[in-house]
């Protein structure tokens, strides 16, 4: 025995007391004794992480896919239109080359036509009641037209095109009038030689009338099915301190000293008691975010996005009494989920502006606390949600490539777990995304 | 039906069960809160080291040795008092003042007609470098030195901590006690 005074009835007095201990202290070390599994994601998360990452993978490959499967639907559209089997019967590859179209310089005039012998095809003229007259106008196709033809779209607008009322072909294109027949060079008209000096002229199997028409300058959209890759930005931290008031158990342990006139007591338990010396100051951090998001237009002006987006968010957390002070660090990191609706407001030549919609959920998948360089896990936050507005500005640098920048508010719901963060202290807070977007689909323009 | 052994107690933990950890905690909370109230009066703050010793001691009792009826309360009684000592070293609450109290005297208190709960009160205004070091001679039994080297403080200053402490918690019970005569 190391002391036999009167310290050893105080311990024998005390070996066997026992204080009271709330009802739901248990709760909260049977929540603390849940197996904590390493992979804080059970398996449900997992699938449901990958089943959004599914969802956006597949989208965008059937998105862009469908862009391929446009062209041959076109083209099927065109054939079951009637006379189309004789034009194809006509555009035989096979009698287009490079070398039949060879008849550069060649003029060809009513009454002494020369063609080169090389060409081998029939040129099919476009109905017209007059004789073919080529007089004052010349057929002209160099290799390089006809390369450039040959490259050209079965729909596109710059192709070949043939007149009812003439025929006029430069070393650019075959151009022709408003009634224009759009073709590709498999289907532009074809002189026969054996026509001689009054070739012959065809009826036009085709009624440019019937052509499916196709709206020139209308955006395309799945040239537009893009990738954002960004960062966001609060544009405020948050500062707060508290004073300190005194807990009801340490007052009523004042007011006994108070009774005993001690030094330094006081009565006044009516009245709160602040600490002296003594607070507490937080310091949120503005979050900091970088997402990736794919969109994708309903129409030239609006476009759906989504994606996902990792969030970290740091806040410090200081005791401060005399002379002493005590620092905790929280990191929380959340993954969410955007998703929000884009409205072209502006488009000038590369540049536009727009106005953008949506919400976002997050999901705290850590938390660490970190207290004089000892860190452990924390208390994760429970799912956020939060609603957001914006104005932006972008500009596409090229076909590929553009970058910008947007400016709005979020507000964030309070969804009532007990860690302290941004989000609580500051619900709604302005934010700064910028970022770059790739286009995904096809070749742009 | 006689009261389960620590030691059954021990091995129905060690096989894993949940309301075995529930039985240890109902036996021992209580004078676990009593040690925590003595080292960290603040009775919130209590309820944190008791939560952090309780998780301690359910996640580590598979490795406990067990040396006799009794063992697993002291063990008990021990991390939670080791959880309340590391809690005032991490908020820089332990300073070791040199207040000697005026006219102190070595007349022994009657702490046997003081209620535990008045002594643990009691015993929770003492300045907290007194209050440690009392606790960890009086209660936990250590050396001056085994306290020495604890608190990182050298052992005439444990000792004089000691003395200190015992002298100034003698005058509060003098007082409580001349306070409950005069009512």
């Amino acid at each position: 025995m190391k002391q036999n005074d009167w310290t050893e009835k105080l311990r024998d007095r005390l070996a066997n007391h026992q204080e009271a201990v709330p009802d739901d202290l248990w709760d909260a070390i049977d929540a603390r004794l849940r197996p904590a599994p390493k992979n804080a994601w059970p398996w449900y998360r997992w699938a449901a992480a990958a089943a959004v990452v599914l969802l956006l993978v597949g989208g965008t490959l059937v998105l862009w896919n469908s862009q391929d499967h446009d062209m041959p639907a076109m083209e099927a559209e065109a054939a079951d239109l009637p006379g189309m089997d004789s034009i194809k019967e006509e555009m035989n590859p096979e009698v287009l080359t490079t070398e039949s179209m060879a008849v550069a310089d060649i003029p060809i005039t009513t009454g002494s036509r020369t063609l080169v012998d090389e060409i081998k095809t029939t040129v099919q003229a476009p109905v017209n009641n007059d004789p073919f007259t080529a007089s004052n106008e010349s057929f002209t196709a160099s290799n390089e037209s006809s390369t450039a033809n040959n490259e050209s779209s079965t729909a596109n607008n710059e192709s070949f095109t043939a007149s009812n009322e003439s025929f006029t072909a430069s070393n650019e294109s075959f151009t022709a009038g408003d009634e224009s027949f759009s073709a590709s060079n498999e289907q532009q008209p074809v002189v026969s030689p054996d026509e001689g000096e009054s070739p012959a002229v065809l009826p036009v199997p085709y009624s440019t009338d019937s052509l499916p028409s196709v709206p020139v300058g209308f955006p395309d959209r799945h040239r537009r099915l893009m990738a954002s890759l960004y960062t966001e930005n609060g544009l405020a931290d948050h500062n707060h301190t508290n004073p300190v008031q005194m807990s009801s158990d340490l007052a009523q342990r004042f007011s006994s000293l108070a009774s005993n006139n001690m030094d330094g007591a006081t009565a006044r338990m009516q009245s709160p008691i602040w600490l002296t010396d003594y607070k507490e100051q937080k310091n949120h951090h503005r979050p900091l975010a970088i997402g990736l998001k794919v969109s994708y237009p309903f129409s030239d002006r609006l476009t759906i996005m989504s994606g996902l987006v990792y969030t970290r968010q740091q806040s410090e957390f200081t005791n401060v009494m005399k002379g002493y002070q005590t620092v905790r660090q929280q990191t929380l990191h959340y993954v969410g989920l955007p998703l929000s609706l884009e409205y072209q407001l502006i488009g000038w030549g590369g540049l536009s502006v727009y106005a953008s919609a949506g919400s976002q959920v997050d999901w705290n998948v850590k938390s660490r606390m970190n207290v004089k360089h000892i860190e452990t896990d924390g208390e994760k936050d429970r799912c956020q949600w939060s609603l957001s507005g914006s104005v932006g500005l972008a500009y596409q640098l090229t076909s590929h490539f553009g970058l910008y920048a947007e400016s709005g508010v979020r507000h964030y719901f309070d969804n009532h777990s007990r860690v302290n963060n941004f989000f609580k202290d500051h619900p709604t807070s302005l934010s700064l995304q910028v970022g770059f977007r790739i286009n995904i689909g096809q070749d742009g323009e | 039906m006689n009261q389960e052994t620590e030691l059954q107690l021990i091995e129905s933990i060690r096989s894993g069960s949940r309301q075995a950890m529930r039985r240890l905690y109902d036996r021992y909370s209580g004078c676990a809160m009593a040690v925590a109230l003595r080292y960290v009066p603040q009775h919130y703050e209590a309820l944190d080291v008791l939560q952090d010793g309780f998780v301690k001691i359910l996640t580590t009792v598979s490795r406990f040795s067990f040396r006799g009826e009794g063992s697993l309360k002291a063990w008990v009684c021990r991390i939670v008092a080791n959880q309340a000592l590391d809690y005032l070293k991490e908020r820089e609450r332990l300073s070791f003042v040199s207040d000697v109290p005026d006219e102190a005297d070595e007349e022994p208190p009657d702490v046997e007609h003081i209620p535990p709960e008045e002594l643990t009160r009691l015993i929770g205004m003492l300045p907290s470098g007194y209050r440690a070091v009392l606790n960890m001679f009086v209660f936990e039994q250590l050396s001056h030195k085994e306290i020495a080297q604890r608190l990182n403080i050298s052992e005439s200053t444990s000792a004089s901590q000691f003395n200190r402490a015992k002298k100034k918690l003698a005058q509060l019970l003098k007082e409580y006690l001349n306070q409950q005569e005069g009512q």
